[in-house]
């Protein structure tokens, strides 16, 4: 049951991922995000119940609040001020980015298979799907122009990590987990405030023209 | 005594340091900060000039530790072996009297706020000359000969509101760094065969064998000879001597350059085992090439201290040649012949630091006068500079190896074993012997040339600029080390026995050298032990030239002739500078016989108002093909930036590319890495 549960959830955000690659409207990646995060918090939840380990419960929690909750709320505010709701064309067109994204599973389900078998046996899966998500993420911030985009990219590395984390060790100390929230508010924050200057700078989200800047 | 010479170079390090900190914090009285720094040198100077001499008196190392700190297991720890103790000694008799030339020439010559800047960066280059020399160790050495490097720099660049200096101390960089990369490459390899970073360990001669061992060698051999000025790794020389200021050049040309030479001596000649014969093929080659292209180039040169930075490389490649017939009579075993070049190049070390340090601070004080380095704008400066002119006289003169004086002891001995050397190795390569003692001919020849226009154009005739005409005398505070270095190469010329006996205890100290008769006769005499006809009294043997060449001109004296006092004949005209002869016009015939190697282009342009046959006037350019610049660097540096402007494409500045790569690279890395078990 629990297996399942891990199993069903690690391809949730996997396919959450692969829709946000697909995806050109702004607001849609957000939520896609939030239903990823989310998804990471049953994961965390899943494990506490399974393994009855009380601390990590708080990182459920942290987890859904930050990360499916607050960080979604504060982006989409930044994309209504900014007014600017689409992506325009990727630097990659999506029918091929979608094939890319399929070859970067490969790699990392290929990957995975070196790591030895978590104590739940789902450990390969988890490892599987975080580095994927890992990949992908990397991936979108290449071929991706808007901030934003970028922004989420970044979080969806950070969800991977955090993914990796709990299938290989079962969590880390929660003075650890702290800290990475943490400092995944203050990215974001600083971001948003990055990205609403380039906005005001340059009338526009595109980071590709910030070679401009260039001496 | 003995007490002194065990805590000489530490107290010396101390009071220096103690005269950098003071010359700081004086920055803004530029008067009072110029004295402390030159002071605190000369009395630095003076410690160690007293360990080094006792060290070479007695023959016995000094050994001792200058830091030790002890949580990361470093210690700098300094041994005085008779051969850092003559280069020791060379650098105080040098560096005493350019400090105390330097207190008057940088009132004038340096601008009262880098006054700080400047006498801090004379200190530290000192300083790190002086642990350069006694440096025990790899990391204490490379410590000190980069300090060395960066505060000449620093030197170089004092003018640094001037493009040509920048420049020289950019090339001069450049050119330290490539060096010091072969060195460090070099001792570490020689460390990790070794298993230990001292020099006693490193440089016994046993740690490497076979190709590893050439290899190494060549290595050395770049990165010393870059110091060491030759030709064809000498092109930041002729840039860095005439931008610094001159008591500086005087430092940097007679004792910078033979950092080069015992490094040399050091690792390349006694640290790496017996030598083989084609390193000593190949030093020979450079020294040769050296000498002959550094004097013909200096030959050419219009301007004073590039002429005598030339005339470095000319010596700098003496004192190779003199190492190189050393390790080749190593090579074949024949020790009484290399323990004779080996005394001729190391005497030649002593007296060119003596006559270039000389001739340097002689083309300072009269550049002061003129406010110009061009020799073609001098002109008559023998009579508003008489003891200048006197001094530098004497230097040449000293240079031109002519007997009497200190450049001939030398010159001499590097003869004797150079002719020796035919008989006494077998082959082929026995050949090598007398083509370099013709080269040497030659090169002391065109030295000679060199220095008779180089005085007699500047300090001969007639003012050739009105700045020349109101030239006035230095203050005695610039003629007093003159005429102290001035007097040691009269000295060391008639007594040359004092610096040979004295470096007898040097050479027995190297390995693979003995002595089997006392290198000289009595103070007077030299004799270089081998061979029959190798005794000379250089004070006789000048006696007896100048009592021929008087007797030649008395002979020539007729009784009946009156002695009639007229004007020199001007062709009817008015006698002005213009109707002298020039530099360049002196050098001309010169130029034309070496064609092949300067390969020079000449333009003359004629400017006519009425008629072609009437000029108004003739424009004359003339200028010689810079070979090595040319042909060697340029396509150097041409593939360097090319290079470097293929990688440029990499660094596209687009933050979507940087990113590209590391998710490229991560996923190759993890196709190659991952998913192995």
């Amino acid at each position: 049951m629990t297996a399942n549960i891990l199993i069903f959830c690690a391809a949730g955000m996997l396919v959450t991922a692969y829709l946000m690659v697909g995806q050109k409207a702004l607001f849609t990646t957000i939520r896609l995000y939030g239903v990823q995060s989310l998804l990471l918090g049953i994961v965390a939840t899943t494990i506490a119940i399974a393994e009855s380990r009380p601390e990590l419960f708080v990182t459920a929690a942290l987890t859904v609040t930050l990360k499916a909750i607050l960080i979604p709320w504060f982006l989409m505010r930044t994309v209504d001020r900014i007014g600017i709701h689409r992506e325009i064309e990727p630097f990659l067109s999506v029918p091929a980015s979608l094939l890319v994204c399929l070859g970067l599973t490969v790699v990392g389900y290929r990957v995975s298979t070196g790591f030895q078998e978590g104590a739940r046996g789902v450990g390969h899966h988890l490892i599987g799907v975080a580095l994927s998500l890992l990949l992908i993420g990397l991936f979108l911030m290449v071929t991706r122009k808007k901030a934003i985009t970028q922004i989420l990219a970044l979080l969806t590395v950070e969800n991977a990590v955090f993914l990796v984390a709990l299938g290989v060790t079962s969590g880390m100390p929660l003075i650890v987990e702290l800290g990475i929230s943490f400092d995944v508010i203050l990215a974001v924050l600083v971001l948003g405030v990055l990205v609403r200057r380039i906005v005001g700078r340059f009338e526009s989200m595109d980071v590709s023209r910030l070679s401009k800047l260039k001496g | 005594m003995v007490g002194l010479v065990a805590v000489g170079l530490p107290a010396a390090l101390l009071i220096r340091l103690l005269t950098v900190a003071a010359t700081l914090a004086l920055a803004r009285r530029a008067r009072t900060c110029r004295w402390v720094a030159l002071v605190g040198s000369m009395l630095a100077s003076l410690l160690t000039v007293t360990v080094a001499l006792e060290v070479i008196a007695s023959g016995l190392s000094v050994e001792g530790v200058l830091v030790r700190h002890a949580a990361s297991g470093i210690v700098f720890d300094y041994a005085v072996t008779p051969l850092s103790a003559w280069f020791l000694m060379v650098l105080g008799v040098v560096a005493i009297p350019t400090a105390l030339y330097s207190a008057a020439y940088f009132s004038h010559s340096v601008v009262a706020s880098r006054i700080a800047v400047v006498g801090t960066a004379f200190n530290v280059l000192v300083g790190s000359l002086e642990a350069v020399f006694t440096a025990s160790g790899v990391v204490a050495f490379l410590c000190a000969w980069e300090v060395m490097t960066l505060a000449t720099a620093a030197l170089v660049a004092t003018e640094h509101q001037e493009r040509a200096s920048r420049r020289a101390a950019y090339l001069y960089l450049v050119m330290s760094h490539i060096g010091t990369g072969c060195l460090v490459a070099g001792f570490l390899v020689l460390a990790g065969q070794a298993g230990s970073l001292s020099f006693s360990a490193l440089l016994s001669g046993h740690v490497v064998s076979g190709p590893l061992r050439d290899g190494l060698f060549a290595l050395f051999f770049v990165g010393f000879g870059v110091k060491a000025g030759v030709i064809p790794l000498h092109v930041w020389l002729p840039e860095a001597h005439p931008a610094a200021p001159s008591s500086v050049s005087a430092l940097m040309s007679a004792v910078l350059i033979t950092a080069g030479i015992y490094g040399l001596y050091r690792v390349c000649g006694f640290g790496l085992g017996v030598p083989d014969q084609n390193w000593a093929l190949a030093l020979m080659a450079v020294g040769m090439l050296s000498a002959i292209l550094g004097v013909l180039y200096a030959l050419t040169q219009t301007d004073l201290k590039r002429l005598l930075a030339y005339s470095t490389i000319e010596n700098s490649g003496i004192i190779v040649l003199g190492l190189g017939a050393a390790m080749m009579a190593l090579a074949h075993d024949q020790r009484a012949l290399a323990t004779v070049a080996v005394a001729a190049s190391l005497t030649h070390v002593l007296n060119h630091a003596i006559f270039k340090g000389l001739l340097f601070l002689g083309a300072g004080s009269v550049v002061m006068a003129t406010g110009t380095r061009q020799i073609e704008q001098f002109g008559g400066l023998l009579r508003r500079m008489p003891w200048t002119g006197l001094f530098f006289l004497i230097g040449a003169l000293s240079i031109s190896g002519l007997p009497l004086l200190n450049g001939f002891p030398g010159e001499w001995l590097t003869f004797q074993a150079l002719l020796l050397g035919f008989t006494a190795t077998p082959g082929l390569v026995r050949l090598n012997f007398p083509l370099a003692g013709a080269m040497l001919a030659l090169t002391s020849a065109l030295a000679a040339a060199c220095f008779v226009r180089a005085f007699g154009i500047s300090f001969l005739a007639l003012p050739r600029s009105p700045a020349a005409g109101s030239a006035h005398e230095s203050p005695l505070l610039m003629l007093v080390p003159q005429a102290w270095l001035a007097t040691l190469c009269v000295g060391l010329g008639l007594v040359p026995g004092v610096a040979l006996r004295a470096l007898e205890g040097v050479i027995v100290s190297l390995p693979g050298l003995q002595l089997t008769s006392p290198m000289a006769e009595g103070a007077w005499g030299m004799a270089s032990g081998i061979g029959s006809f190798d005794h000379v009294v250089p004070g006789i043997f000048g006696v007896a030239v100048l009592s021929a060449l008087a007797f030649a001109a008395l002979l020539t004296v007729r009784r009946e002739a009156v002695a009639r006092r007229v004007p020199t004949w001007a062709c009817g005209g008015d006698l002005t500078a213009r109707t002298e002869y020039t530099a360049t016009a002196f050098s001309k015939p010169l130029l034309m016989i070496f064609r092949a190697v300067y390969r020079p282009r000449r333009q003359v342009d004629s400017l006519a108002d009425v008629s072609p046959y009437f000029p108004q006037e003739v424009r004359y350019r003339t200028e010689i093909e810079p070979t090595f610049e040319r042909y060697m660097y340029a396509p150097l540096v041409r593939l360097v930036l090319g290079s470097a402007r293929g990688m440029r494409v990499l660094q596209a500045g687009s933050l979507h590319t940087y990113l590209a790569y590391v998710l490229v690279l991560a996923v190759i890395l993890l196709i190659w890495l991952g998913g192995t078990t």
